[in-house]
């Protein structure tokens, strides 16, 4: 499983499968928004990242987060290092 | 937390421990804001580093969110806040006075429950916006009691400063994956006017013979706590606790 999903569906305990690119993470019945907060550090963590702000707030699904990381120059497929 | 330029808002800093954290602040390198409700402070520190007044009611949301906007703005971001205003009260839920039954007033309640817990509220919300906004791995030390696990005549002060540990241990695990720190100092019986105004002398005398170390705490041991908060990057959501020993 690539990191990017790994992460999502392990804090946010969604049954794989159900995770979309399109899932709307926030108005979705997993949304926490506590575990949220660990997502971010943990893909800061993951891909040796700082995230803005107004990155966050665009981070509303698996695919925004791949874009957002992408649009970086990150890979979401690979662990940094 | 390297506290060299480090940017910290000080509540109830120009007197008691409010005073002696932010001149131990100064000493570090630190840029401090001191907010507190006098008009003009007693005291002028600004000759030992570089210090802004604001005066400002920490009851008033609105005011609080005014003064952490403008010293955010002159900094760039708030790296550091210490919640150390408050007022001490004492009295009982009720008793017997010549004109019978005498109960806690409601509106003392109120105002304890205003100046030492929502104030605390207040300020740590619009701090830690700033926080998460600039993405600042920052600290916030809230300023306890001892009297927090329950002080026979402070009902009041003890209820509002359990609700500042409890915000304390809350806060430290909602910001925690943010990098933002927070943590609490409870002084024990502090040589401060405020101490001496609560206490009659007798009562002094024996509160100080109940201390293993036969002494009040002065501010300066206090202030030395509020810094090793602020400093130690594994210091999270815990009391630290400096009162000679006292069992209440």
């Amino acid at each position: 499983m690539e990191p990017l999903t790994k992460i999502l569906i392990d804090i946010f305990k969604i049954p794989v499968g159900e995770l979309t690119e399109a899932l709307d993470l926030r108005e979705s019945e997993f949304w926490d928004s506590l575990k949220f907060m660990e997502m971010i550090a943990s893909i800061e963590e993951a891909f040796e990242v700082e995230l803005e702000a107004d990155e966050i707030v665009t981070m509303t699904s698996c695919g925004n987060i791949r874009s957002m990381l992408s649009s970086k120059g990150i890979s979401p497929e690979t662990y940094a290092s | 937390m390297d506290l060299e330029g480090k940017a910290i808002l000080v509540t109830g800093g120009a007197s008691g421990i409010g005073l002696a954290v932010v001149r131990r602040l100064l000493s570090e390198g630190c840029k401090i804001g001191v907010v507190d409700i006098v008009q003009t402070p007693d005291q002028d520190v600004s000759g030992t580093g570089e210090v802004d007044f604001y005066s400002c009611d920490i009851t008033d949301i609105e005011r609080v969110q005014e003064v952490v906007n403008c010293f955010s703005e002159k900094h760039g971001r708030v790296h550091g806040l210490v919640n150390n205003a408050g007022i001490l009260h004492s009295e009982p839920l009720v008793g017997f006075s010549i004109d019978g039954i005498r109960k806690h007033e409601v509106e003392a309640w109120s105002r304890v429950i205003d100046c030492n817990l929502n104030s605390v509220f207040y300020m740590g919300v619009s701090v830690a916006e700033k926080m998460l906004k600039t993405r600042t791995k920052g600290v916030i030390i809230n300023i306890s009691s001892i009297c927090a696990s329950g002080n026979p005549g402070q009902g009041a002060y003890s209820a509002a400063k359990a609700g500042v540990n409890a915000l304390t241990r809350s806060w430290a695990r909602e910001l925690g994956p943010m990098g933002i720190r927070v943590g609490g100092v409870a002084p024990g019986f502090t040589d401060i006017p405020s101490t001496s105004r609560a206490l009659s002398v007798q009562m002094l005398k024996e509160t100080v013979s109940r201390v293993p170390l036969r002494r009040l705490a002065n501010v300066e041991e206090i202030a030395d706590g509020v810094c090793f908060g602020l400093k130690n990057d594994f210091f999270n959501g815990r009391i630290l606790e400096i009162d000679g020993g006292l069992p209440l």
